[in-house]
């Protein structure tokens, strides 16, 4: 007799994902820009650096395919023609003219030993899918799909490279931004109420001790912590008088009678606080107030001007493997809030719950709860946002690139490649408008992952089953 | 309501005072500063930079000089843009005046354009027309916006070649001979010069707002009072436009303060394309420069405008709502 089951909430999701048409079609196509941006040395007939002076092929169009041979007229293997430079005597700009002396087959599945590629920068090898072979490209022949850029590098080779970047990006960045919401999100709504103290007042001893319990490992372990706490609050009020009298000291100098007076009483009024905190009253504060006012400020700046004034930060002309990680990490940093707003939220009604008491009373440590209880009833929310985040990202991406604030030389993504096409002028791609075609990469990753977003949302929402 | 209102700017204070201080620590744990750059220059000697260093009071300790920086901005004094050599304020308002014709424009187009296509949609759900608006939103929501500026000036362009006039001037805020127009000619030619940039700026959202809205009056037009008022016999017209279409308007209205930064954001890319004298394109420059005034004068006006945009917007939704009181 067969096992009569209910469907488990991740089946269900499931099949109403799979019911979403375009989810799917999005999903699929996610995945050929995925395997594609894997294994981009197979998919690229060129290496994304290779360029020559000699034959020049500065901003060549795309080259020619043909399909019939010019003699018969029937249909053949698919040939290029060599171009050639020439200037243009009416216009003086330069025009590429084919050579049809000789035909250069296109071959599949070619090796290019002059031009190894590594897969996931562990194996070596120098297949590719398509191209003219090794003997053509010494010859001066190209295959330029999309033609090639300012430097005359092919302009296929490199889109397929910087979807490597721009596709990675999004994810990490949107891997990063979730753990930074998450944890802050759900550390504000878990401790939301209760305080907690950072300095200890120096004149009630009592609040030194340490009411420990338990084995002699765990009492160690506690007085440690508790000395560290203690001494820490000693420097904590040594550094802040410190600060106040050095800040007095410097406006000295600075400022007109009337500001003086104000400055001074201002002054005077955070020292009185101090003092008072120091000696009678510990300093406490609520970490949902922390956190949640780190994301209103953060929050108060626009989006962008935060981005391109925290790259701003660092030198610009970086490693460019540490820029990679700066975007990721900068990212990462603008986009938490948003999710930290909301998980809070969702924890703060969680904590409430009968299971979280139930999990309190049989006396569960607060860490496991809130990992093992409380965030993994946010998790269909999380999967939403990050399928929904990862889009915007790749767009924040581009645009931070575009600015020639992103990514740089010698890796390359879709955004950097738009720069290179606008930094000619408006004249300048309206001669070469293949220079374009990176943004509809762009186009197409962020739209297939909204698509791949929303169908996630219906999945997951029980209010939008069909 | 007043009560609120006080509350609500009292509390502007700390975020205001949160951020300004945010982006003057980035600025300043940079690398170097303004006079750097000099320092290459043989024919500058170094006490001379040491001198203006000292003038600009760029030696004094990080604190020191956003309290000094603070003080003065209570005397309306964003001080000196040290690239331009004239007040902050000078050199940022009128950029700021520019980004805001932009971004104004834009969210008019949000309204007149995004409204009217969600209801068209919700009344005709599941229909061709709807399908067809659906695939156009998806669009925009996936498009760059910046890339789509490219697009558009590179069918201008060619458009331009072609015909040898185009219906929209292809980048910039003015004409040649601007200076010559009479007042009102002067803001007719900004305006015509606004509208594909702005437009473009919108298309993200403009996309988001229709797809809500229509989930909004599809949703209202099931309710019980909309039931009942078809019942006792009102015309269709009265129970669309003013039963449902006002319930239906109200998250979208809520909105209005969360809209703000991205489409100051989403205009500062297309500005830089689309040669826009905004503020982004002043913000990128004084950046590289480390002009540190203009950057922190930037951000603290533009987060002022934030922040008070969003007070509006609840302000709005209050007025609109009255099932809304703020206590």
């Amino acid at each position: 007799m067969a096992e009569l089951r209910s469907e488990t909430f991740l089946q269900s999701a499931w099949r109403q994902f799979r019911r979403h048409r375009l989810a799917m079609l999005g999903g699929g196509v996610l995945l050929v820009l995925y395997v594609i941006a894997a294994f981009a040395g197979f998919f690229s007939p060129y290496d994304p650096n290779f360029y020559t002076l000699n034959p020049p092929f500065r901003y060549a169009p795309p080259t020619r395919i043909h399909l019939r041979d010019p003699e018969t007229g029937k249909l053949t293997r698919p040939f290029v023609y060599k171009v050639k430079r020439e200037l243009d005597l009416e216009t003086f700009t330069d025009r590429y003219v084919e050579d049809r002396t000789k035909r250069y087959p296109i071959y599949f599945l070619v090796r290019t030993p002059d031009q190894p590629y590594t897969i996931f920068k562990i194996f070596r090898w120098d297949v590719r899918l398509f191209g003219l072979g090794e003997e053509a490209t010494r010859e001066g022949a190209r295959i330029f799909l999309l033609g090639t850029d300012n430097f005359g590098r092919d302009l296929f080779s490199r889109m397929v490279y910087g979807a490597q970047v721009s596709l990675t990006v999004g994810f990490l960045s949107v891997l990063l931004a979730m753990m930074l919401g998450l944890f802050l999100g759900g550390l504000a709504g878990y401790y939301q109420g209760t305080r907690i103290a950072i300095a200890r007042p120096l004149l009630r001893p009592e609040s030194w001790r340490f009411p420990a319990r338990g084995g002699l490992g765990r009492r160690l372990l506690a007085y440690f912590l508790h000395g560290l706490a203690l001494s820490l609050s000693f420097v904590f009020w040594a550094g802040l008088a410190a600060t106040l009298a050095y800040g007095y000291w410097m406006l000295r100098d600075y400022s007109g009678a009337l500001e003086r007076v104000v400055f001074g009483v201002l002054m005077l009024a955070a020292a009185a606080w101090a003092l008072s905190h120091a000696l009678w009253r510990p300093l406490s504060f609520d970490p949902d107030d922390l956190v949640m006012r780190l994301v209103e400020i953060m929050a108060a700046i626009p989006f962008l001007f935060l981005l391109i004034t925290l790259r701003a930060a660092f030198p610009m002309e970086m490693d460019p493997l540490a820029t990679f990680y700066l975007v990721v990490a900068i990212l990462a940093i603008v986009g938490w809030g948003g999710l930290a707003r909301v998980i809070r939220g969702m924890v703060l009604s969680l904590r409430e719950m009968d299971f979280v008491t139930a999990a309190k009373a049989l006396g569960v440590p607060e860490l496991w709860i809130i990992l093992r209880h409380i965030l993994p009833a946010t998790a269909s929310y999380s999967i939403v946002y990050a399928s929904l985040a990862i889009p915007s990202f790749i767009l924040a991406e581009s645009g931070l690139s575009f600015l020639g604030l992103g990514i740089t030389e010698p890796y390359t993504s879709w955004g950097l490649l738009l720069k290179a096409a606008q930094d000619g002028g408006f004249a300048s791609f309206s001669d070469r408008p293949w220079v374009l075609a990176p943004g509809f990469a762009i186009f197409l990753a962020v739209l297939t992952w909204n698509f791949v977003g929303d169908g996630l949302r219906d999945a997951f929402d029980p209010r939008r089953r069909r | 309501m007043s009560a609120y209102l006080v509350r609500r700017l009292i509390h502007l204070v700390p975020t205001f005072l949160g951020a300004t201080f945010l982006a003057f620590f980035v600025l300043q744990i940079a690398p170097g500063d303004f006079l750097t750059q000099w320092a290459l220059d043989p024919k500058i000697r170094p006490e001379t930079i040491e001198r203006m260093r000292h003038n600009f009071g760029l030696d004094r300790p990080l604190l020191l000089q956003y309290l000094i920086w603070l003080k003065n901005l209570l005397h309306g004094d964003l001080g000196v843009s040290f690239m331009y050599q004239r007040p902050v304020l000078e050199v940022v308002w009128p950029r700021i005046e520019n980004s805001l014709i932009l971004v104004g424009l834009s969210i008019l187009f949000l309204y007149l354009i995004g409204i009217p296509i969600g209801i068209y949609q919700a009344l005709r759900p599941y229909t061709l027309p709807d399908y067809v608006i659906s695939f156009f939103a998806y669009f925009g929501l996936a498009i760059p916006n910046f890339f789509f500026m490219l697009i558009l000036i590179f069918l201008f362009v060619k458009f331009k070649f072609a015909f040898g006039w185009t219906p929209f001037p292809i980048g910039g805020m003015t004409s040649q001979g601007f200076e010559q127009l009479a007042p009102w000619r002067q803001w007719v030619d900004i305006l015509w010069h606004a509208i594909l940039p702005a437009f473009v700026v919108v298309t993200a959202d403009l996309s988001g707002l229709t797809r809500v809205m229509r989930a909004q009056v599809m949703e209202v037009l099931g309710q019980d009072y909309i039931r009942t008022a078809r019942a006792k016999g009102l015309a269709e017209r009265v129970v669309l436009y003013k039963h449902a279409l006002r319930n239906a308007v109200i998250p979208i209205l809520a909105n209005i303060g969360g809209l703000l930064p991205g489409l100051i954001g989403g205009a500062g890319l297309v500005e830089v394309v689309a040669n826009w004298p905004g503020i982004t394109p002043l913000l990128l420059d004084a950046l590289l420069q480390q002009d540190l005034y203009v950057n922190v004068g930037i951000i603290a006006l533009s987060s002022l405008l934030l922040i008070v945009g969003n007070i509006l917007g609840d302000l709005l939704l209050a007025v609109v709502d009255p099932r809304i009181r703020y206590g």
